[in-house]
């Protein structure tokens, strides 16, 4: 099946932002798409921390220094990272990762609220989700800057890991108030843990950190960080993997193109069948006419002055390291 | 396309029934009032803990009322296989969710904050204390959970709880080491909530920005092969985005610097020692044998029959106050009598030294309805204490009793 060709049109990227819709394509496919897009991110992100994370995320009790900060970021990363291939491939946006975490928090948020709180009742600090937004954008600037995977996966990885501490201090260390209940020293997510019933999650299945006889006790925060940011580094290619293997292998099924977006989905398109930026009819900044039309092998003799990032041309249109 | 509109009909029209049967029988669905431990094999669920002399203090109360589950525990020397040894355990109450708060615990009379050992063959006493916070009738169990096994219920009992007067909300005040008191229903939702915000509304600000461009056009540019993603990034999306991710990273400095000043001094989650509370010995002083090696269950009359041979072995007189199998109290007495009876062709005292076989008959609709018999099972046995009073009513003594259940067509 081949694409179908819009009607050409003369718009740069800029004035698509001020005139709106072309005629060929309302806005209503645009929120069409995004009607599809955010569901779908906040569904396979909040299956996988759910299956994943689970009772860490769910319960302030499982908020501990040690297996909480460094499982999360190094599960969390996968479906942004993965987000973060699929738009930028298919939309040019490097707003993937931010998506995936935005619609993640929200349907967390949607699943406290309504199931733990409103139905079952349980507080809704005890409950409360913890967020990945800085690490998600974080994850998606470095994107934005490189317009490397490779830079991608340890600046923003390693960033992603390392961020997870410090964006969620605010909205847990009130539950890490020490309490003296009936003679002992608990914090106050033990006492709830305590006190709000949770049948069949008796406290002896928590996976918390015990106490060792390692060394960089008192700098168990930094240890964990860095640990997990590495954990980043590597899971970022399993959602890069994810993102490229099993969202667009699937579609060489079904589209048949020579696009050097998807040429590797046909690996015996020849690579002067790449388009250059200069046979692709950019004006300033956005698409031109040969660009939308079909005009592949159209000289409009224009110069992508506008275009930003450090590096353009075919050899690196994809954002390949 | 009428063919398609017809087929897209009937499946909207399928839909429809499916949902309307779906809701009818959400409508018609009735509350749950138990919690699967029927459903538990019962040489495993029978032998393993004996619940005894348990009790619920006040069963009717108001919402911020407190009362007590208190009782024994024997844990049996005969340890089924199937369960898990009870190295770390934790008694635990059952209900509906968090419709009431456990206030207090004390195995033994020490207060157990988490997880407990407890040792095979010894009886522990416990106290739950426990508060009401929602308003209903709820079916609430004492449970102990076993590590590697799932949890063990004890009987259970609905508790009435009623508003407090002019509907005041519940409030669980706690106060912390600072010696501030603050209420655990509402304490940190404000700054959880806070927070997300104000990390939220930055990362919105930054996909609207991106994600109201006119989408479609940049997808069939991209998927046509005539534009690359990086010739679609202008200098003013770098420079906007750049500055939204510095405020979202600054939100996240100020967080650590608010965290900081409001909570100087915090804690790592605290985990406890696995308790160790004293049990009592209990058994000993009635030695229980079955002298024909087994039991007998008639079907048709829920009657189970057994000969057992008690020796009384203590210096003062016993007499045996009731047989207990999977929560289920066996006895003589017409007032206590909850459907199941226990008769005996002789009388249930012994004296010092004596040694006497009772046939008892045990007369239940539960051995059926709760699935007390073992059906087609690896092991077709289930565990009984018989429970003796000494001297005085406050004493026990108990005897284990292990039952090898035969099915008869021929009532005992």
């Amino acid at each position: 099946m081949s694409i179908a060709q819009p009607p050409t049109r003369s718009v740069t990227d800029d004035d698509d932002r001020r005139t709106g819709p072309s005629p060929a394509f309302g806005r209503k496919w645009d929120l069409l798409l995004i009607a599809v897009l955010i569901p779908a991110f906040a569904a396979i992100a909040h299956i996988t921390h759910m299956l994943i994370i689970g009772d860490w995320d769910f319960w302030a009790d499982w908020k501990d220094r040690q297996w909480w900060p460094f499982l999360s970021p190094m599960v969390g990363i996968v479906i942004p990272a993965a987000a973060q291939y699929i738009v930028w491939r298919l939309l040019g946006i490097p707003g993937g990762a931010t998506a995936a975490t935005v619609m993640l928090v929200l349907s967390q948020w949607a699943s406290r609220f309504f199931t733990f709180h409103a139905w079952v009742y349980y507080p809704l600090a005890f409950v409360s989700p913890a967020t990945m937004i800085p690490m998600g954008i974080a994850l998606d600037l470095a994107f934005l800057l490189t317009r490397s995977w490779v830079l991608t996966s340890i600046v923003g990885g390693m960033a992603f890991g390392v961020l997870f501490q410090p964006a969620n201090v605010a909205i847990t260390a009130g539950m890490w108030v020490p309490v003296v209940y009936h003679n002992e020293i608990m914090t106050v997510a033990d006492v709830m843990g305590f006190e709000y019933l949770r049948t069949q999650a008796p406290s002896y299945l928590r996976i918390v950190e015990e106490g060792h006889l390692r060394a960089f006790i008192e700098q168990i925060n930094i240890v964990v960080g860095l640990t997990a940011g590495v954990g980043c580094i590597a899971f970022y290619w399993g959602g890069y993997a994810l993102g490229r293997f099993v969202a667009f292998a699937p579609a060489k099924v079904f589209i048949k193109t020579k696009s050097p977006i998807l040429g590797f989905l046909h690996p015996g398109v020849p690579e002067d069948r790449v388009a250059t930026p200069s046979a692709a009819g950019i004006t300033e900044g956005g698409i031109g006419p040969a660009a939308v039309a079909g005009g592949g092998t159209t000289d409009t003799h224009a110069t992508p002055t506008d275009t930003a990032g450090p590096r353009s041309g075919a050899q690196e249109q994809d954002g390949r390291p | 396309m009428s063919r398609v509109s017809t087929f897209a009909g009937q499946l909207l029209r399928l839909a429809l029934v499916a949902l309307t049967v779906c809701t009818v029988g959400l409508v018609g669905a009735t509350p749950a009032f138990a919690h699967g431990e029927d459903k538990q094999p019962p040489n495993l669920r029978t032998r393993a803990v004996h619940f005894y002399d348990v009790q619920f203090s006040n069963p009717d109360i108001k919402v911020g009322e407190t009362f007590t589950m208190s009782g024994n525990m024997y844990l049996s020397q005969e340890w089924p296989n199937g369960v898990t040894n009870p190295d770390v355990t934790q008694l635990t109450v059952v209900a509906p969710g968090p419709t009431v708060l456990v206030k207090d615990r004390k195995i033994s009379g020490q207060f157990i904050s988490q997880s407990m050992r407890l040792e095979k063959g010894k009886s522990y006493p416990f106290e739950i204390m426990v508060e009401a916070r929602r308003a209903g009738n709820w079916h609430l169990h004492p449970m102990l959970a076993v590590h590697g096994a799932g949890g063990l219920i004890g009987p259970g009992q609905e508790v009435h709880i009623a508003e407090r007067p002019g509907g005041a909300p519940f409030t669980n005040d706690v106060t912390l080491a600072t010696g501030e008191t603050v209420d655990l229903e509402t304490y940190n939702s404000g700054e959880s909530v806070v927070w997300h915000l104000l990390y939220l509304i930055p990362a919105l600000l930054f996909l609207v920005y991106w994600f109201a461009k006119p989408l479609m056009p940049r997808l069939i540019a991209l998927i046509g092969g005539r534009r690359t993603p990086d010739e679609l990034v202008t200098k003013r999306d770098v420079k906007v985005s750049v500055a939204l991710g510095l405020v979202v990273l600054g939100i996240t400095a100020a967080s650590m610097v608010y965290s900081s000043i409001k909570w100087p001094d915090t804690l790592p989650l605290q985990v406890q020692n696995v308790a160790t509370p004293a049990g009592n010995t209990v058994t000993g002083t009635v030695v229980a044998e079955l002298p024909e090696g087994r039991a007998t269950y008639h079907n048709a009359t829920d009657t189970l029959g057994v000969t057992v041979r008690f020796h009384n072995l203590g210096a003062t007189p016993v007499e045996l106050s009731y047989l207990e199998i999977g929560n289920h109290i066996f006895d003589t007495d017409p007032a206590t009598n909850t459907g199941a009876t226990l008769a005996s062709d002789q009388p249930l005292t012994l004296g010092p030294g004596e040694q006497r076989d009772l046939k008892l008959q045990l007369t239940s609709i539960a051995f059926h309805d709760n699935a007390v018999i073992p059906g087609a099972e690896v092991t077709s046995v289930i565990g009984s204490l018989a429970v003796f009073k000494q001297g005085n009513a406050e004493a026990h003594t108990v005897s284990e009793l292990n039952l090898p259940v035969f099915k008869d067509q021929v009532a005992p």
